[in-house]
């Protein structure tokens, strides 16, 4: 896959992140940005790959979103469990879950035979594309399973591979994207989070797949949208396969790739200035690196909402500012909801003590006031310390 | 969230502390509870990794599994815990009083246990200990002891107790000190006990950098991927040292660094919990505590009566079960909210706001007002409210006076504004009853949609009809402990 | 139209009614082919398709066989409403209702000479029998309701599995009907989706446990509306993707004019447009500035109140094909959508101190199954910040877009079509349930936003 990001862009790039950590956009990274695709400075982050979990390692805001190492291990002895032996327990949970007829499957682990090879992504990506190219064909050789599939994306001008960890093919029929996950189902359920991020995973890999086949000439709908989930089932390790269909998942994941911002468009539009790399400085003064990073933030814009706490390494960074500007969506946007036209917590505290309300803010001041109103009444006879009535404007 | 809730949400920030939002504590919190703070090992969602458990502050019991992959240590650890625990979850269950229910005497405990936690994810962790624990055979190679199932039936008891609205068996701090106390914070940074403490007593000027410290550290059972990390080669070590033994002569003095590692972790969350705890007893305790605490007491001696009986449990309810679940935990939410609001009179003010409450002073009484009821002149006294508050309500509402809201309603024939902005609301009594309980010209009185009179009782069918059957029946499945996770 | 020198049978599209009546005979031709054994037929249809004519017309059918049955229904209104129905329908036939306590029928309806008000012991023997799910299924819990030789069952996809369970057994054939569009069951507890997927989700609706338990039950589709005209049908086509429907009338059946006033001042000129799109279209979408509002938005509230007032200033008059010359628009016949109570309440105060008193005002939940000449939809999405699964549900927006017979006006801002540019928020997932709520209510808004968008008008 070809990209066109003329030099000069890639240079101002490759200036903006300096020195800081790079990333490149894994489907975690993709499913972190849906959550704040609206913020410019997330989006700026993402067109020059500035890995923002470390940017601000070494100063008070830095995050910690750091992966238990028994996950990683129960994940990969799970992952071991279902290719073992030429994917064994894969096939029968096919055959059993799928209907797939499985007597003489053609398996192939891709991960396994470009292991330790440079470039592997990028062999892998041409062997998968091959080896849909011989499904479409109808080719009796063609594979039924496929492990570690990589799948091309222009990802707003930057080239992404993303790795799925099973493609599956019967022969004649659709073809499927699975994931494994090593979250149990217990008794038919599953964590409705971790399970929702996991089929949005697919729904990426089954829109890739989907575009991989019309460009080869095969019909997109060949490509199923039953997504595969396998997972140990209860208490131990034992696979169970679970399917769902992902159709609204894959139109959510083509409205996702399709708004991805343009890097030349975001390398064009920052002051010629901007840099990360003091931010990103581990040895300069921590005060400083927030600084810099305040100027960049002031220059283009955030947007900030307490679910970035959970998906970006900027948010306590962000959250800070939004407590020093006393600005409502520090308290989530459910709460912003209730004061259209307020300006800042402060305002919002000050008119819940009376005060004479702004033109903009008549609407909410009211109700602010009488919320403020009744809960002074209730508490003025208990022993509560009820200072409401001295608040900052 | 509401206006009430961010009015005191933007207090709170400007005065740099948590606001008060209860003058009532709405649950009952006993002098010795039992303590749990839990952790499980990263992504192993069916594992103790270590415990503390006790009674008071300085009576803490600690256990580690070592390496909780492992099933021999990981029961070992559980079976310490379990046997404290079931001798004191079950001992109240042996004195009983009775009662009267439906015409019928029963008995019940005379006092339940209370189990606190640190947060709802333990409780969690509660129910998939419990799921792993109550099905385990008792027999054959792999019996695992009595006391071990028993723990396992007590929690899954106490994960599924934990959903009904109000009651009191499972407390976890964090809803506890939520429903308490209102935060600049939002939901999500409300769910760290430690953050949210750090609101409640600062000891700096603003609570919000205090927070933010207390936030990077985990309270439990999910451990921090650093915590984990630290661990990792303690782990290690210690399986290399026991090379498969895991007799307590081997495992025992070999524990003694992850005990470390965990007493450190282990014992933050257990002072922090404790002064939670503590925090809120000193609340008075709302009015309708009791009846809430008479139906948990019910519903323990159920569990320990069916317990020692026959015991097992399906895993999934049937459709009946589920349906008549539903429903009470409709009737118990809708009961619960009710009392607290006519209990509190900060619980009240929502409602206000809503438009489902007035709330003024009574200016004019008539007792002896009469209408046309089908053929003959009725009683139907009315009351009339002076509001300083704006009244929307519509003619034929249904309201209930809060201090009697199990009583007869009142009706709402008219409302007026009047010159200051406030209402005028003329309520009819929809009974003649002399027996009623009536306001005073010149009291404060609060009307609202809160009634906690009898509920209506729709009775299901015993037997499940053919159209919630499905065709080809689906095999219980009985889930037994399968493969090992390590050995 | 030519009125009314138009003979009636041409205000129908033939075809229409033709391929609806072959279904509804399919569907009780299969109902009355069951032999005894338990089975379930179930027929889908879409706003205002005429579900309750099935169902009275079934009953007459299974009375000429001279079999005994019960009709139920999820809420009061709806048994009130079918016992009038079959009451007017068959004045030989006497129509039992079987109230739950402190519940009494209409007097208007209670006064109809063959309907009688009975307890669920005085049922036996009686042929026709009407109640609500929960009362009948307590009923026959208790042994005082027995069994029938059919079960009926109305608005069944607003009916919840639990609801179903209490008369499953009532008998051994079922004829469920119901509008798949419309608002599902819900629960006011705080985790409703506990049992999400699960076979024994007491929320699922009927229909649903129904197909689960047993797949193989048919599912017959009414292809047709009879209160939606072409052009509503044709914007509400968005909610019934699974079921393709057309407009029982013919295009300009439905009219309504209003007296041509001039309009000087640029609010009545916006307002005139409005309505005269809306009494030409049959649809208009007014669209305020993006702005920060409050749910209950003063800003539109005032506008529905203008709108009000100036509809009245231009004396509003219909005619279709149940009434060929020009009525007055009645204001009982005039309904304003919302989807919250305090949206409900802040407008009622302002219609009422307008003089608007016997106009409805209502929620969405409130307004299912109910029928006007002209509405006022405030859409879910007006001044919203970002979506959620509540304001995206497309049920709701279909229960406020499809009450009416003449003309809906859409009232929001303009940002609202802007949210729907976002990415949707994750949302969780459940194994064995396919509807992902908030991510289908999207594709519903998005495709309702484009079919009104010729409607469009903007403040």
């Amino acid at each position: 896959m070809k990209v066109n990001i003329s030099p000069d862009v890639e240079k101002r790039l490759a200036e903006i992140r300096a020195d800081a950590a790079p990333r490149s956009p894994t489907v975690r990274v993709l499913a972190a940005y849906a959550n704040h695709a609206d913020c410019n400075l997330a989006a700026l982050g993402f067109a020059a790959r500035v890995d923002f979990d470390k940017l601000l390692e070494g100063t008070p805001y830095q995050v910690q979103f750091g992966q238990s190492p028994f996950a990683f291990s129960r994940g990969i002895a799970f992952e071991r469990m279902v290719s073992a032996r030429d994917y064994a327990e894969t096939l029968n949970l096919l055959r059993t879950t799928m209907g797939f007829k499985i007597e003489d499957a053609r398996t192939q682990d891709l991960r396994a035979k470009y292991q330790s090879q440079r470039l592997s992504m990028g062999l892998r990506a041409n062997e998968t594309r091959e080896i849909i190219r011989q499904i479409l064909l109808g080719r009796p050789t063609s594979y039924n399973l496929v492990g570690g599939a990589v799948l091309e994306a222009n990802i707003g001008g930057i080239s992404a591979r993303f790795e799925a960890d099973a493609l599956a093919a019967r022969f004649g029929g659709p073809i499927h994207a699975g994931e494994v996950k090593s979250f149990p189902v217990v008794d038919g359920r599953a964590d409705p989070d971790k399970l929702s991020a996991a089929l949005d995973q697919v729904s990426i890999y089954i829109l890739l797949m989907r575009r991989l086949v019309d460009e080869l000439g095969g019909d997109p709908d060949l490509v199923s949208r039953i997504a595969l989930l396998i997972t140990p089932t209860n208490v131990g390790l034992k696979p169970t396969m679970s399917q769902k269909d992902v159709g609204t998942r894959v139109a959510r994941s083509e409205r996702l790739l399709a708004s991805v911002p343009d890097v030349t468009d975001i390398a064009r539009s920052v002051p010629s200035s901007l840099t990360f790399n003091v931010v990103a400085d581990q040895r300069a003064d921590p005060g400083r690196r927030a600084d810099e990073l305040h100027k960049i933030a002031d220059s283009i814009g955030t947007s900030y909402t307490p679910t970035c706490l959970s998906t970006c390494g900027n948010a306590f960074f962000c959250r800070e500012r939004a407590f020093r500007s006393g600005s409502p969506c520090l308290t989530g946007p459910q709460s912003s909801r209730l004061l259209p036209g307020i300006s800042s917590l402060n305002r919002a505290a000050a008119l819940s003590g009376g005060a004479p309300p702004a033109l903009n803010e008549a609407p909410v001041a009211p109700l602010l006031a009488r919320a403020g109103r009744l809960y002074d009444a209730a508490t003025k006879n208990s022993r509560f310390k009820s200072s409401s009535q001295k608040v900052a404007v | 969230m509401k206006q009430l809730d961010v009015t005191l949400a933007a207090r709170s920030f400007v005065e740099g502390r948590a606001i008060r939002t209860t003058l009532f504590r709405h649950r009952r919190l006993g002098d010795e509870p039992l303590m749990l703070v839990l952790w499980q090992l990263g992504a192993e969602p069916f594992s103790l990794a270590a415990a503390s458990f006790g009674r008071s502050p300085r009576d803490q019991n600690f256990v580690v599994a070592g390496d909780p992959r492992n099933r021999d240590l990981a029961f070992a650890a559980l079976l310490k815990m379990a046997t404290w625990f079931n001798g004191h979850f079950e001992a109240p269950s042996a004195d009983r009083e009775e009662f009267e229910h439906w015409g019928q005497i029963l008995t019940r405990s005379r006092s339940a246990p209370q189990i606190v936690v640190a947060n709802g994810s333990t409780i969690e962790m509660l129910g998939r200990l419990g799921r792993r624990l109550a099905y385990l055979r008792t027999d054959g190679p792999k019996a695992a002891p009595l006391e071990l199932v028993r723990f396992g039936r007590h929690l899954l008891f106490l994960s599924s107790h934990a959903r009904m609205p109000g009651q009191q068996i499972v407390i976890a701090l964090t809803e506890l000190v939520g429903s308490n106390w209102a935060t600049g914070q939002s939901p999500e940074e409300r769910l760290s006990l430690a953050a949210l403490n750090a609101y409640i007593s600062p000891s700096k000027s603003h609570a919000f950098y205090e927070a933010m410290k207390s936030e990077r550290y985990a309270i439990g059972p999910v451990p921090s991927g650093e915590d984990d990390e630290n661990l990792e080669p303690l782990v290690e070590a210690f399986n290399q040292r026991r090379s498969g033994d895991v007799s307590a002569k081997v495992v025992a003095p070999l524990l003694k660094p992850i005990e470390d590692h965990y007493r450190r972790l282990v014992g933050r969350t257990w002072r922090l919990a404790w002064d939670c705890y503590e925090r809120e007893t000193k609340w008075p305790e709302a009015p309708s505590v009791g009846r809430r605490w008479d139906l948990d007491r019910e519903a323990y001696t159920q569990h320990i009566d069916w317990t020692m009986g026959i015991g097992r449990r399906r895993t999934r309810q049937t459709p009946r079960q589920a349906a008549i679940l539903l429903r009470r935990l409709e009737e118990a939410k809708a009961t619960l909210e009710a009392e607290e609001a006519c209990d509190d009179a900060l619980r009240m003010i929502p409602y206000l706001l809503d438009g489902k409450a007035i709330q003024g002073r009574v200016i004019q009484l008539d007792l002896n007002n009469r209408e046309l009821a089908n053929t003959r002149m009725v009683r139907r006294p009315l009351v009339v409210i002076s509001s300083p508050d704006p009244c929307l309500m519509p003619c034929g509402k249904e309201l209930w006076w809060s201090v009697n809201p199990d009583g007869k309603s009142y009706e709402v024939t008219q409302v007026r504004a009047d010159e200051d902005g406030g209402s005028i609301v003329t309520l009819k009594l929809t009974t003649s009853s002399k027996s009623t309980p009536m306001p005073r010209v010149g009291q404060e009185v609060c009307f609202s949609i809160h009634t906690t009179g009898t509920v209506r009782f729709f009775k299901l069918p015993p037997t499940e009809p053919w159209t919630h059957r499905p065709e080809a029946p689906v095999a219980e499945p009985v889930a037994l402990e399968d493969s090992e996770i390590r050995s | 139209m030519n009125y009314p020198s138009t003979p009636k049978n041409e205000f129908y599209d033939r075809s229409v009614l033709r391929a609806a009546t072959q279904v509804s005979k399919e569907a009780l031709d299969d109902f009355f082919s069951s032999n005894g054994r338990e089975r379930a037929i179930v027929v889908s249809a879409p706003a205002g398709a005429g579900k309750t004519e099935l169902i009275v017309d079934a009953v007459g059918k299974i009375r000429g066989r001279k079999t005994r049955l019960a009709a139920a229904t999820p809420t009061n209104e709806q048994a009130f409403g079918l016992v009038r129905r079959l009451a007017i329908a068959y004045p030989q036939e006497t129509i039992s209702f079987v109230p739950a306590r402190d519940i009494e029928l209409p007097p208007t309806i209670q006064r109809l000479p063959n309907v009688q008000e009975v307890s669920a012991a005085q049922t036996v023997g009686r042929g026709v029998i009407v109640g609500t799910l929960s009362k009948l299924g307590d009923a026959f819990a208790r042994g005082d309701l027995s069994s029938t030789d059919a079960l009926l069952i109305d608005e069944s996809y607003q009916a919840d599995s639990s609801r179903y369970y209490g008369v499953g057994g009532l008998a051994p054939i079922h004829l469920l009907v119901g509008d798949c569009g419309q608002l599902n069951p819900f629960s006011t507890i705080d985790d409703p989706d506990h049992w999400r997927g699960l076979p024994e989700d007491p929320l699922q609706t009927a229909v649903g446990v129904l197909l689960r338990n047993h797949p193989s039950t048919r599912v017959h589709k009414l292809p047709l509306s009879r209160r939606l005209d072409p052009r509503a049908a044709k914007v509400a086509q968005a909610f019934y993707p699974d079921l393709p429907f057309s407009s029982a009338l013919n295009p300009a059946v439905r009219g309504m004019r209003l007296l041509p006033m001039t309009s000087v001042r640029p609010r009545e000129r916006l307002l005139d447009g409005v309505l005269d799109r809306a009494a030409v279209e049959g649809w208009a979408h007014i669209e305020l500035p993006d702005a920060p509002v409050l749910t209950a938005d003063p800003e539109i509230v005032e506008l529905i109140a203008h709108l009000f007032q100036r509809l009245a200033q231009r004396t509003p008059q219909v005619r279709c094909e149940l009434s060929t010359s020009w009525q007055d628009l009645r204001s009982q016949r005039v309904a304003v959508g919302v989807s919250h109570n305090d949206q409900k309440d802040v407008l009622r105060a302002r219609l009422d101190a307008l003089g608007y008193g016997d106009v409805v005002v209502d929620t969405a939940n409130k307004l299912q199954g109910l029928e006007f000449d002209v509405v006022i939809a405030w859409h879910p999405l007006a001044g919203l910040p970002d979506p959620d699964a509540f304001h995206l549900d497309p049920g709701r927006l279909c229960v406020l877009l499809t009450r009416h017979r003449h003309a809906c006006i859409i009232v929001g801002r303009s940002g609202d079509r802007k949210l729907l540019n976002a990415i949707p928020p994750r949302t969780p997932a459940y194994l064995g349930w396919d509807p992902d709520p908030v991510y289908d209510g999207w594709g519903v808004h998005e495709a309702v936003f484009a079919a009104t968008e010729r409607f469009r008008i903007s403040a």
